[in-house]
């Protein structure tokens, strides 16, 4: 023992007489250097061999999304549209892309902002993925772009969601930002040209919108679609998210007495409304909505109520779109692609599970082709590669601000009773039609 | 005029719920003096209850009601001795936590059971409507209303006229009283505590066909049951019978007669309860903390 080691201890001895504590209490600086080396170690190879450490041979896919919580619904599709591309890449391509394992690593936001922060952090910093997919929410999209932009050499992110425009604001001019799905202004845009071709204009509309993200990220676009494509809005509704009764609203919307009821709510609320719109027998020729009425929750929660509701979406079950001339085992015909799907989930495939089917096999053809990983190289191949697949062409192009998007077009579709069901009518664009725009019955 | 009498007719149909929702929570809030946090997410479970029964095997949720009832009152029973009574004389705040994580605990598991889906009852009656001129009555927020009525009706019954009802209000009143004419409070703290949950259930069977039903419904129906039952006076069933019906009109009619006023029913209510504990903590009919 050297004397300041002799020293040091005698001191840490007088201090704790001083004190009346017993002399064990106290550790001495090179206990705690023990201590903390010892610690520093068993962390070195805990990362080393967690199964979360960075490894090379591997591609990193990783996945933050709304596993549960209010939006589970679209963590839900996120997660069966990745994991069925990366299958499928399996069983075409062999387990490898490139020679590296590919790896998914699936974190839940909850649906949470605060949630959704942490884990994009977690999978940029800790997990290393070098690219990430989801979330589905444009809630959970807004509360995701802090930690990404933030982040030094942050990875790809491909969003197979997110519609605000306030997103697309922030991160669009990022070269390592891609959007797989349309936003709010493709929505109105297209929902108002395929109600100028089906009713010319001039109708009376009453707009209700929900008072959180999504119907303010959506209000201000519908407004100025509607008034540049010749439409006289009679009312405006805002509605508070969640409520439990929506019929106040309704009441002042039946006495604007409108042709076209303009709805700009959430899937929770788009039901409920619809079901006090069919009581409150407000007898409104055309009712729009956005995107829910290609959700099975939609429908299942409504039965009758469904018909006629109108929406717009990149992707409806029997588009028939032709198979990628290509890569057509990997994005074959929608009839062929939804039929495996229906024998694998017992289910239709839903617009979020082939967006982000689509953009998993985007981001594995990409690393193939660029034979790396690298942000740089992953983007360039991204932004090259164009394939036919169920939504349609994938090329990424310039929207309003963004620098890669992809499937911007949509179409308008009417949900009509035939039979004992009700089918998906798509009206608009032209090319894509397979029935006509109808008013709803009179009650 | 027209909408301010189908105003009323929705405000009063809706009273009716919102009294069914809260009389639970005052009833068990007024015996034991802990108000339970998981009570909406016993609405939840009647919800998912009903739905499953109608979806699965065609029961209609009115006829469901009565087996959800009794197995509401099981699981309520079973929840309070081997979990609640454990916590009585915890501080306040552990008796909050620990049915806050219960609530926490039951909507992570109807998620995990039944996906955080939107779902609604669909039976014939939800949506259909008797239309009196320009009036219209939803029928099924009108059955809805007779329900509630009707359960309510019979609570209060119970309490005043059976010998447990008796006792109850008695444990209610002064605790230590009732031990000393031979009650026992433990029995009476678990029946209260069971019969509180069955009537969430109760009233979750019947909200599965007026709102959505989802895993995590059962919070914003905790908070506005809670405002009832401030406004009414905690643990006064009567009290919370008014503060359902004056909070629906007042959030009725604010929907309505404020612009955006549909963005403000939430504000409402907390309106109400901060007016409530400046000018008559006690609530409308209710009893004061220190009873």
């Amino acid at each position: 023992m050297t004397w300041a080691v002799r020293a040091r201890n005698n001191k840490a001895r007088e201090t704790a007489m001083r004190s009346n504590l017993p002399r064990d209490t106290l550790i001495s600086r090179r206990r705690l250097t023990t201590i903390l080396g010892r610690a520093t170690i068993c962390l070195a190879v805990w990362l080393a061999i967690s199964p979360t450490a960075r490894a090379d041979g591997e591609f990193r896919i990783g996945l933050p999304m709304e596993l549960s919580g209010r939006f589970v619904a679209f963590g839900a599709q996120i997660k069966r549209g990745v994991e069925t591309a990366v299958e499928t890449w399996k069983k075409v391509r062999g387990d490898k892309v490139a020679g590296r394992d590919i790896v998914l690593i699936e974190r839940d936001t909850q649906s949470n902002n605060t949630t959704t922060v942490s884990v994009m952090s977690q999978l940029i910093n800790s997990d290393k993925a070098d690219i990430l997919i989801g979330p589905g929410g444009s809630d959970s999209g807004a509360a995701a772009v802090p930690p990404w932009k933030q982040a030094e050499d942050h990875p790809v992110w491909i969003v197979p969601g997110v519609s605000a425009t306030v997103v697309e604001k922030q991160v669009g001019k990022d070269p390592y930002f891609f959007h797989t799905f349309p936003w709010t202004y493709h929505y109105h845009e297209t929902i108002v040209a395929g109600l100028k071709q089906a009713l010319g204009t001039g109708k009376k509309v009453a707009i209700v919108y929900s008072d959180g993200a999504y119907g303010r990220a959506h209000i201000d676009y519908a407004r100025q679609y509607l008034k540049d494509g010749g439409y006289n809005i009679v009312d405006e509704e805002l509605i508070r998210e969640n409520a439990p009764d929506f019929l106040p609203s309704l009441l002042k919307v039946r006495s604007s007495h409108p042709d076209i009821l303009y709805t700009l709510v959430q899937t929770s609320d788009a039901v409920l409304l619809a079901k006090e719109i069919y009581s409150a027998k407000l007898n409104i020729p055309y009712l729009i909505g956005t995107f829910q009425a290609t959700l099975p929750e939609f429908k299942n929660a409504l039965g009758e109520v469904q018909n006629c509701w109108t929406g717009v979406n990149t992707y409806v079950v029997g588009l028939h779109s032709k198979a990628d001339a290509t890569e057509a085992k990997l994005f074959p015909a929608s009839d062929e692609w939804e039929a495996a799907w229906r024998a694998k989930y017992n289910k239709e495939p839903e617009y979020m599970e082939a967006g982000s089917y689509i953009s998993a096999m985007l981001a594995l053809l990409a690393v193939e082709q660029a034979n790396a990983t690298d942000r740089d190289h992953l983007s360039t191949a991204l932004a090259a590669g164009v394939h036919d697949t169920v939504m349609g062409n994938s090329q990424f192009q310039p929207s309003a601000i963004a620098l890669h998007q992809a499937f911007g077009t949509v179409v308008d579709f009417q949900l009509q009773k035939q039979g004992d069901t009700y089918a998906s009518v798509i009206f608009y664009p032209p090319a894509r039609a397979n029935g006509k725009l109808q008013a709803c019955p009179a009650q | 005029m027209i909408n301010f009498a189908q105003l009323l007719i929705d405000a009063l149909l809706m009273g009716g719920l919102y009294a069914l929702m809260s009389v639970g929570l005052s009833l068990g809030f007024g015996v034991m003096r802990i108000i339970n946090f998981a009570h909406g997410e016993f609405v939840m479970l009647g919800a998912y209850g009903a739905f499953w029964g109608l979806t699965l095997w065609h029961i209609d949720p009115l006829i469901a009601m009565p087996l959800l009832i009794v197995l509401g009152f099981l699981a309520g029973w079973l929840l309070f001795r081997g979990v609640i009574e454990w916590a009585l004389k915890a501080p306040q705040l552990n008796q909050i936590l620990l049915t806050f994580g219960i609530a926490l605990v039951l909507q992570h598991i109807a998620v995990v059971l039944w996906t955080g889906d939107v779902r609604s009852a669909s039976p014939g009656y939800a949506v259909s409507t008797t239309i009196i001129g320009d009036l219209f009555i939803v029928h099924g927020r009108l059955i809805g209303f007779l329900v509630a009525g009707v359960l309510i009706a019979a609570l209060m019954t119970w309490l005043r006229y059976s010998e447990t009802g008796r006792a109850l209000r008695a444990v209610a009143q002064n605790r230590d009283a009732a031990i000393l004419m031979g009650i026992d409070p433990g029995r009476i703290y678990a029946l209260s505590f069971a019969t509180s949950t069955a009537l969430g259930v109760a009233s979750g069977a019947i909200v599965s066909f007026l709102i959505n039903i989802t895993p995590f419904m059962g919070f914003p129906i905790l908070l506005k049951a809670v405002a009832i039952v401030i406004l009414g006076g905690l643990g006064s069933v009567a009290g919370t019978v008014i503060g359902a019906f004056v909070l629906a009109i007042a959030e009725t009619m604010v929907a309505y007669y404020v612009p955006d006023g549909a963005g403000w029913t939430e504000g409402v209510a907390f309106a109400l309860i901060v007016a409530i504990l400046l000018i008559r903590p006690r609530g409308i009919a209710g009893q004061s903390l220190a009873t």
